[in-house]
């Protein structure tokens, strides 16, 4: 299980992608947020087709 | 032909690079014959439904394209569309040619090799920019945004030319985007001395489009420079490029989502309200004109 403080693995993620984004910027936190519900549901659904999920690129929807 | 905005971007040896680039892409040198001839017809005010039917019925994939392009959700006729002359009454003759020229240049590029890009994935990034620029202009109240979509649609056509004509080039600016973590424009100025930027705005330029058009695919990645008079058109798609690479929304070539300019963002004077609604008519429209675009 995760500690307290560790990142949010999915948040991790968008993150790394949203590297050059000042996600502080109400636009851009609507956008990471939008961006983090998503793989979060993509995740979900590729649990639940799946017993090892895969890690997603970011390329496609 | 040099237009008077493009020309300035660039010294008489990239420009003349740029020009040979363009020259040895000969698949690439002109828009198809149907839709000059569909051009010439929507812009002829003695033209009735007879002449725009002939225009393209040698043409029947883009007829066939464009009818369904036209019955999308993104343009939402109260009524389904049968013919190309009903659309022209319906959705209007200037919407109706950039519909077309759409479907064209789509065409134009269809069995390219697909070992640099992945095409699909590319033009649902395009679609994405084309549609979002469209829904952010209709946001904003811009009472004409038919060439919106077109302008969104083919900002990055010069990634498709560099593909097609330097091939191991891109290959080079693929891996060193990769190792440098650099946006892949970046690299392809430091690598090629000019970007995709460049080259689309010279093959738009070749295909005698309007110089709005030609502008954005010229300055999408120069926002901070010097700018055209008129870059609202090209501020929409800037954002509209944010929406679609953040949201992962297909992908045209980069490794990361592009910055939001927040200059730009204010220039707009778009609301967080607004990019709620656009986030949301965007994913209900986009695989529909998507389809419409690419099935077959």
């Amino acid at each position: 299980m995760a500690a307290p403080h560790d990142p949010d693995p999915i948040e991790a993620q968008v993150l790394r992608w949203f590297r050059d984004q000042d996600v502080d910027h109400p636009a851009v936190r609507i956008l990471f947020e939008v961006a983090v519900e998503r793989r979060r549901a993509r995740t979900v659904a590729e649990g639940s087709s799946r017993s090892t999920p895969r890690s997603g690129g970011h390329h496609d929807r | 032909m040099i237009g008077s905005v493009v020309q300035p971007l660039y010294d008489p040896i990239v420009r003349a690079q740029l020009d040979t680039i363009v020259a040895d892409a000969p698949r690439l040198g002109a828009l198809p014959a149907a839709y000059h001839r569909l051009s010439e017809v929507l812009q002829d005010p003695a033209a009735n439904a007879q002449h725009i039917a002939a225009a393209v019925r040698l043409d029947p994939d883009l007829t066939a394209r464009l009818l369904r392009l036209v019955n999308t959700a993104a343009i939402r006729p109260p009524r389904p569309i049968d013919t190309v002359s009903q659309a022209a009454m319906r959705i209007g003759t200037v919407q109706l040619q950039q519909l077309a020229l759409a479907t064209s240049v789509v065409r134009m590029f269809r069995g390219m090799p697909e070992h640099l890009l992945d095409m699909a994935s590319f033009w649902t990034h395009s679609v994405a920019v084309g549609l979002g620029t469209h829904l952010l202009g209709r946001a904003l109240g811009y009472r004409s945004t038919e060439s919106m979509f077109v302008s969104g649609l083919l900002h990055d056509v010069g990634t498709l030319l560099l593909c097609t004509v330097k091939p191991r080039e891109v290959r080079n600016v693929l891996i060193e985007t990769e190792n440098r973590g650099l946006p892949h424009y970046v690299v392809e100025q430091q690598i090629l001395g000019y970007s995709h930027a460049d080259a689309g705005a010279v093959l738009l330029e070749s295909w005698n489009l309007p110089r709005r058009v030609v502008d954005v695919a010229a300055w999408h990645h120069r926002l901070s420079d010097a700018a055209p008079p008129d870059r609202s058109l090209i501020d929409l798609v800037h954002v509209a490029d944010v929406i679609a690479t953040s949201l992962s929304i297909g992908n045209g070539g980069e490794r990361a989502a592009h910055a939001l300019d927040p200059e730009v963002w204010r220039r707009t004077r778009l609301t967080t309200s607004q990019l709620h609604t656009v986030i949301r008519d965007l994913d209900a429209q986009i695989l529909e004109v998507v389809e419409a675009l690419l099935d077959g």
